[in-house]
């Protein structure tokens, strides 16, 4: 069961939402509910505090005629809540997008501008919240967590490569799939928290599951996205080992 | 060896082992037959050397002019040390105990310019190349006449080292000189266009401010015909004019133009000046652009010029790459949370499946390698500055830089 929240202070548009959601949950015979419409945020930081939600999607106003506004919101509902998914009502004017994306990694958006489109995009919502959901039960990826400042990150094994230590003393370089960030940690302390993490030289920790290749006499290891670190000799060795063995 | 310090090369490379086996052989054999042909040759082939080294021929000829000045105060100097001491040593010995004497002070001073990364702006100019040449052409002459003619005699010998100490002192002074009036014209050229680009953004804004004024105008007086409407309750009329009149406008406000204004939230000049400038002149180019940031930010609490220079860099590259797309998109955005500073720069990128470490590594473009020098300046940066942090992603075709500035540590203290 998802719990679905509303917060819009315009009563207009609460209900005209409401009523959206109401109609596909019925049709579609979804596993939803909607718990609760407002226009009051501090409705919903009561409701949470007293009630454990296992899965939510929450329809957020940016604009609310109250002391905290939109985002504010969703930055206390996520900390308080960390897998629900969130979407957020706006107009064009108020559109704040990297911060929808990045800090708070909104589901969507919908725009008030364009109000033939708001029907299409609540219910499109309402299937990439579930989609979401089963996507995550139905897999049991492995992640690995990375505080950086504020923000816990949380990366699938599978998609690390490498782990690179920057000339800067404590900072660690992460090598994805499809990119590469900057964290706080010590080589030593990654190699021990996880083992398929092997460090293979001075300032490299392996993915041993994304070595493509090692190359044991120049010591080079190609990485499955075809980048090449070094190894050292007793890295290359033990590597090999490990490999063999998986 | 010396030259190798100015150019702070470290590495070894294979030009190098062309000069230990062909020239350094050569001019021992030449010495051995006739001195002055072994100078000209082994000028000639160190110049060869430096070319391979830097290929760059005026900084080759300075280069050499400076090493050849160098070699030259060594061997007179050694020579006067050995005929006053009366010591026993071979000539070749103590020249090289010299020549060693010679190398970390001219690291220092190398060292020292490098810091100021001064030289890299300036390059060497007409002027001093051909003062090199000159300095070659006529310490030569001096040196083969001086020492054919008359010998090697002590008071030859210091009269020449008093010349060409001279010489170099002469030089020093106007190099210098010279360096202190660059700079200054440097810094002025910096502050005119900062002038320029203040007086862009200010343009800008007061023809946002009239557009504004504009609006103020048209609204009043759509306010007076609703009005009109509703006390004669003409809902058909009313329908009909808020369908041709108030709907264009509604959707007009969502347009480009007032998609940077949050850069006035920037309470930075540079950064706020490079935030504008870019993202103006990328507008220009037809990129679709938006700039975001929810609240005031004062204080980046880092160095901002590296900052700006950081930003400036990632921009460019952000530009470079939408300008060829048909509907490029560069979204800029700052994100403030009580610990840090998030600056978000995103832009679309050709569908391609290119690794972000292929897109990042130095000198990969097909426009040439000041792409990848950037890159690498962006990495310098981000290493200088303790509480700066980089993320290069790239999602769904668009390509993400981030960097993120900590500023819990600086609170504490």
């Amino acid at each position: 069961m998802i719990d679905i929240f509303v917060c819009e202070d315009n009563y207009k548009q609460l209900n005209e939402i409401v009523s959206y959601i109401n109609n596909y949950v019925l049709i579609e015979n979804l596993d939803m509910e909607l718990k609760l419409a407002t226009s009051d945020p501090y409705r919903i930081l009561n409701y949470l505090e007293k009630n454990d939600t296992e899965k939510s999607l929450y329809f957020l106003d940016i604009g609310l005629s109250s002391d905290i506004d939109g985002i504010e919101l969703a930055k206390k509902i996520r900390k308080n809540d960390f897998d629900s998914k969130i979407v957020f009502i706006t107009t064009h004017s108020e559109m704040v997008f990297l911060t929808f994306k990045y800090q708070i990694e909104a589901l969507d958006y919908i725009l008030k501008d364009f109000p033939d489109e708001i029907q299409g995009k609540v219910t499109r919502a309402i299937d990439l919240c579930n989609e979401q959901f089963q996507k995550k039960e139905s897999k049991s990826e492995e992640y690995y967590q990375i505080k950086t400042g504020d923000q816990l990150k949380s990366v699938k094994i599978s998609d690390i490569l490498f782990f690179e230590s920057s000339p800067v003393p404590h900072k660690v370089i992460v090598h994805l799939m499809n990119g590469q960030f900057e964290f706080y940690n010590t080589m030593k302390e990654i190699e021990s928290e996880n083992e398929k993490f092997f460090r293979c030289h001075k300032s490299y920790v392996v993915n041993v599951d994304n070595v493509e290749s090692i190359n044991r006499q120049t010591r080079k290891i190609t990485m499955s996205d075809g980048e090449i670190i070094f190894s050292s000799v007793l890295g290359c060795r033990t590597l090999v080992k490990m490999k063999n063995n998986n | 060896m010396n030259a190798k310090i100015m150019l702070s090369e470290f590495r070894l490379k294979w030009v190098d082992l062309f000069m230990v086996f062909v020239n350094v052989p050569i001019v021992i054999l030449l010495t051995n037959i006739n001195q002055a042909v072994s100078i000209l040759v082994s000028v000639f082939l160190n110049l060869f050397y430096l070319f391979l080294l830097t290929s760059n021929v005026k900084k080759s000829l300075v280069l050499e002019a400076l090493i050849y000045v160098i070699n030259l105060t060594a061997d007179h100097l050694s020579d006067i040390i050995l005929r006053l001491s009366h010591f026993n040593i071979p000539y070749i010995v103590s020249f090289i105990m010299i020549q060693a004497l010679f190398m970390p002070i001219l690291y220092l001073i190398v060292r020292n310019n490098k810091e100021s990364e001064f030289e890299n702006l300036v390059g060497i100019s007409k002027l001093e190349t051909s003062l090199s040449v000159l300095i070659l052409i006529v310490f030569g002459i001096l040196m083969t006449f001086t020492e054919i003619l008359s010998g090697n005699k002590l008071d030859n010998l210091i009269y020449n080292l008093l010349i060409l100490v001279m010489a170099s002192l002469i030089l020093l002074v106007i190099h210098f000189s010279r360096i202190k009036d660059l700079e200054k014209n440097f810094d002025l050229q910096k502050k005119e266009l900062q002038i320029k680009n203040n007086n862009r953004y200010i343009h800008e804004m007061e023809k946002h401010y009239n557009e504004l004024r504009k609006f103020r105008h048209d609204y009043q007086n759509t306010l007076l015909s609703l009005d009109e409407y509703i006390r004669t309750d003409d809902i058909q009329g009313l329908k009909k004019y808020y369908n041709a009149e108030i709907k264009p406008i509604s959707s007009k406000m969502g347009q480009e133009k007032y998609k940077l204004e949050d850069i006035s939230k920037v309470g930075n000049k540079e950064l706020k000046s490079i935030f504008f400038n870019k993202l103006y002149s990328a507008q220009l180019e037809g990129i679709n652009v938006s700039f975001e940031s929810k609240n005031e930010i004062k204080n980046f609490h880092t160095d901002t010029l590296d900052l700006a220079v950081a930003m400036g860099i990632i921009l460019d590259n952000a530009i470079e790459e939408t300008k060829e797309q048909d509907h490029g998109v560069i979204q800029v955005g700052i994100i403030d949370v009580d610990t840090e500073i998030m600056i978000i720069v995103q832009n679309s990128v050709r569908d391609n499946e290119l690794p972000v470490w292929k897109m990042k590594r130095a000198g990969f473009s097909t426009k040439g390698a000041s792409r990848g020098m950037g890159l690498s300046n962006l990495t310098e940066i981000i290493n200088r500055n303790k509480n700066l942090m980089l993320e290069t992603m790239k999602v769904n075709n668009n390509f993400l830089q981030k960097i993120t500035i900590e500023v819990g540590d600086i609170k504490d203290d």
